[in-house]
């Protein structure tokens, strides 16, 4: 083909001077390469699915637009070897961010490893929005990998330039636990469990590392300490009824240790002579230098108060009830109340309150039993349930809505809280994944439609050579055959999305079922405890009535 | 052992099985962002499963994609017109642009900033695919836009002689070189009109 010109007319409005020599400009644009740069168009028109259609057999596949298309459409694999192939090429700004996204892809997908993995791509060239992040996503992954050690490196460093990284500072407390260097990590942590905090999640954050030290304190039987950190917890915020539940049992706790103690004792493990010493003096070296552990930094352990708790064993249950009765009064599918109203019975009884007690007891088999009763149920009917008959093809569909179609379940009819089970990472990406997935019934429809229609001017023209021809020209041939193996590939294709969509379902049952065990077994626990509590009564009842004479 | 000190003693052993347990259990595992080893497992054959899904997905779209166009427009008398910009083209903002091809316009485009970055950006627009005979067709585009803050409107005419087989017509907007009197380029956009084989 020639093309006469460059123009054979010519009109240019805003110019007199007619145009010569543009050919000059010209570039040799082969085929391949005008394909691949149509689509970079497309995904940068912000169709990267369309542009990923056109990528196979162009000059542009295996380049960063392509990476980003394939990181569009969540092939993360794809994308991350096609970064790799590209590690050593220009540009590496846009490389840099490439591979910063696909670490947040790979975080979002509960993969922390591999998110590591790319963020460890992220060494040249970082474009200054992603400096800003790059230190807390790097800590926040490696405490996902269960690098707890590293994390704490990655975030003490971290925070020394980002003090106002609130979520930095609390998993630096959390790292630093995890590694077992359980005085510093406290020390992070009570730093953000006394701060001020003006937003929603900032006061969320503050009561939750709190609530982590209270239970590590009560743990430690550190009773006397746990008891002013759960009164730090705001009472209606989201922990709050772990809180009424853990101060509860932080009244009878032991009071453990004043805190001032125990820090006395660490200053002088710290101040062991050896260690002022140089390594040089090879003498040395064979005294016990690690033997009060690594170096380690304390910071604010002054602020942990100890809390007087009651000076009887009745006073202490009475100051633990005023948080347990509290608590009764919330939603029992909350674990904490559930415990609270087993506890709650307890503590009368301890106090030979017997009529309470007693009442006490049977509103908890009241509000209990059902609930235990209806876990038991779903429980079996989760074990007996097989794959729902027809997914949800909306992409959009709601977490709760998708979750309950995959258990089969109404609302009112699951004994835990939906958001229980959903704040899982991992059911969060099955959800998401599903929600990918299912649009794609919409699109096998369309294709069938389209091979129905492609198929006629095929048919029409099979049907006109086999009146004039005993053979179909090949090119004919050919277009018969891959619209049949077309067809065939729908079909494949929509059995095997229907029966990976129903193993992401049996996933939300297995992981529900689990949570569901669990719960049933503390229930178990609480009812026994209750049973026990409920014998006692009448025992002690019926031991009286015998000793005052009764026949 | 003092009588406070006994009695916070039975306080403490009169306690019932420390259920709280569970709840700081419930906490860590809360805390921790990784699910349970056969879970986890599971978790990452479903994730394999579903990028497996979506490249199948891809691959039949694609061949879809690919064989629509083979019927529509079979390879001997395909005819693809693709529109590109130099990037030498800095200081013309392309606005709408009209192909006609033998007295026919065929393809109208108006631009959005969207589509004026990506053409700067080393892309592509098809902006035309037809089955067309083999022999000269007439080609005529119209562009508009604004250079150096002015409207400018231009008309080019080319003749296209298409031989069998699949081609490819790149149309690029590049400034001309046209030099005054004085030695100054006065060069505004034009089009260029190349022609190549297309993929089979």
């Amino acid at each position: 083909m020639t093309v006469s010109g460059p123009a054979a007319l010519g009109l240019c409005v805003a110019c007199a001077v007619a145009p010569v020599g543009a050919a000059e400009a010209l570039r040799a644009a082969p085929a391949e390469e005008l394909h691949g740069a149509h689509a970079q168009y497309l995904q940068r028109t912000g169709t990267p699915h369309e542009a990923l259609l056109r990528y196979r057999g162009t000059r542009a596949a295996g380049g960063l637009t392509h990476a980003r298309s394939l990181l569009a459409a969540g092939l993360l694999e794809q994308a991350q070897q096609t970064l790799q192939a590209l590690d050593d090429q220009p540009p590496a700004t846009e490389r840099t961010r490439l591979w910063f996204e696909l670490a947040r892809a790979w975080q979002q997908r509960g993969a922390p490893e591999q998110a590591l993995t790319a963020l460890d791509r992220v060494v040249i060239m970082i474009p200054d929005d992603i400096t800003d992040r790059l230190g807390g996503l790097r800590g926040q992954l490696q405490l996902a990998a269960g690098q707890s050690e590293e994390a704490a490196a990655t975030l003490r460093r971290w925070i020394d330039d980002h003090d106002d990284d609130l979520v930095a500072r609390y998993n630096l407390g959390v790292a630093l636990v995890r590694a077992g260097r359980n005085e510093e990590g406290a020390g992070e942590l009570n730093e953000i469990g006394r701060m001020d905090a003006d937003t929603a999640s900032a006061r969320a954050l503050r009561d939750k590392a709190n609530l982590v030290l209270a239970f590590g304190f009560l743990e430690l039987g550190q009773g006397a300490t746990a008891r002013g950190l759960f009164k730090r917890i705001r009472l209606d915020g989201p922990f709050s009824d772990k809180a009424l539940l853990g101060l509860g049992w932080s009244e009878l706790a032991p009071d453990g240790e004043p805190q001032d103690l125990l820090l006395l004792r660490r200053i002088r493990c710290l101040e062991d002579p050896a260690r002022l010493l140089p390594d040089s003096l090879p003498v040395l070296r064979r005294m016990p230098r690690e033997s009060c552990g690594r170096p380690r930094m304390f910071r604010d352990r002054d602020e942990f108060q100890w809390e007087d708790g009651g000076e009887t064993a009745e006073e202490r249950y009475r100051r633990a009830l005023r948080p347990w009765l509290e608590l009764g009064g919330r939603n029992a599918d909350d674990v904490a109340v559930q415990e609270a109203l087993m506890a709650t019975g307890h503590a009368f009884q301890q106090l030979a309150a017997s009529q309470r007690a007693e009442t006490a007891y049977a509103e908890a088999l009241d509000r209990l039993l059902p609930r235990r009763q209806a876990t038991r149920d779903l429980l079996d009917r989760l074990s007996r349930s097989g794959a729902v008959a027809e997914p949800r093809r909306s992409a959009d569909t709601a977490p709760e809505v998708r979750l309950l179609q995959s258990l089969d379940v109404e609302a009112a009819a699951l004994p835990v809280p939906l958001a229980d089970i959903l704040a899982r990472q991992d059911v969060q990406t099955i959800i998401t994944d599903m929600n990918d997935l299912s649009m794609n019934f919409d699109r096998l429809d369309r294709w069938q439609q389209q091979v129905a229609e492609l198929e006629q001017p095929v048919q029409r023209a099979v049907f006109r050579e086999v009146l004039t021809s005993d053979t179909l020209p090949p090119r004919l041939a050919q277009r018969r055959d891959r619209l049949r193996a077309a067809a065939e590939r729908i079909q494949t294709t929509r059995s095997q999305l229907t029966a990976t969509l129903n193993r992401h379902a049996d996933f939300l049952r297995g992981q529900t079922h689990r949570i569901l065990s669990r719960r049933k077994a503390f229930l178990d626990a609480y009812l026994a405890q209750i049973r026990r509590g409920r014998a006692a009564l009448f025992d002690t009842a019926a031991a009286g009535a015998s000793e005052g004479g009764a026949p | 052992m003092t009588s406070s000190e006994e009695s916070r003693k039975s306080a403490f052993m009169n306690l019932p099985v420390r259920p709280f347990i569970g709840v700081i259990l419930a906490l860590t595992m809360a805390a921790a962002t990784a699910a349970e080893p056969d879970a986890d497992s599971e978790l990452r054959a479903l994730d394999q499963a579903t990028q497996n899904l979506k490249l199948e997905m891809l691959d039949l779209e694609a061949e879809l994609t690919d064989l629509e166009q083979d019927i529509n427009y079979p390879a001997p008398r395909r005819w693809t017109v693709f529109f590109t910009v130099d990037p030498a083209m800095t200081d013309f903002t392309l606005d709408a642009v009209e192909l006609s091809v033998d007295g026919t316009v065929v393809a109208r485009h108006r631009y959005s900033d969207q589509e004026r970055s990506a053409l700067s950006d080393q892309g592509a627009q098809q902006l035309f695919i037809a089955g067309i005979d083999p022999g000269p067709h007439r080609v005529r585009v119209r562009f508009e836009g604004q250079w150096d803050g002015q409207p400018y409107r231009r008309e080019q005419r080319f003749t296209v002689d298409k031989p069998e087989g699949p081609r490819l017509l790149e149309l690029r907007l590049a400034p001309e070189v046209t030099v005054d009197n004085a030695g100054r380029n006065n060069g505004g956009p034009g089009l260029i009109a190349r022609s190549y084989d297309d993929l089979p």
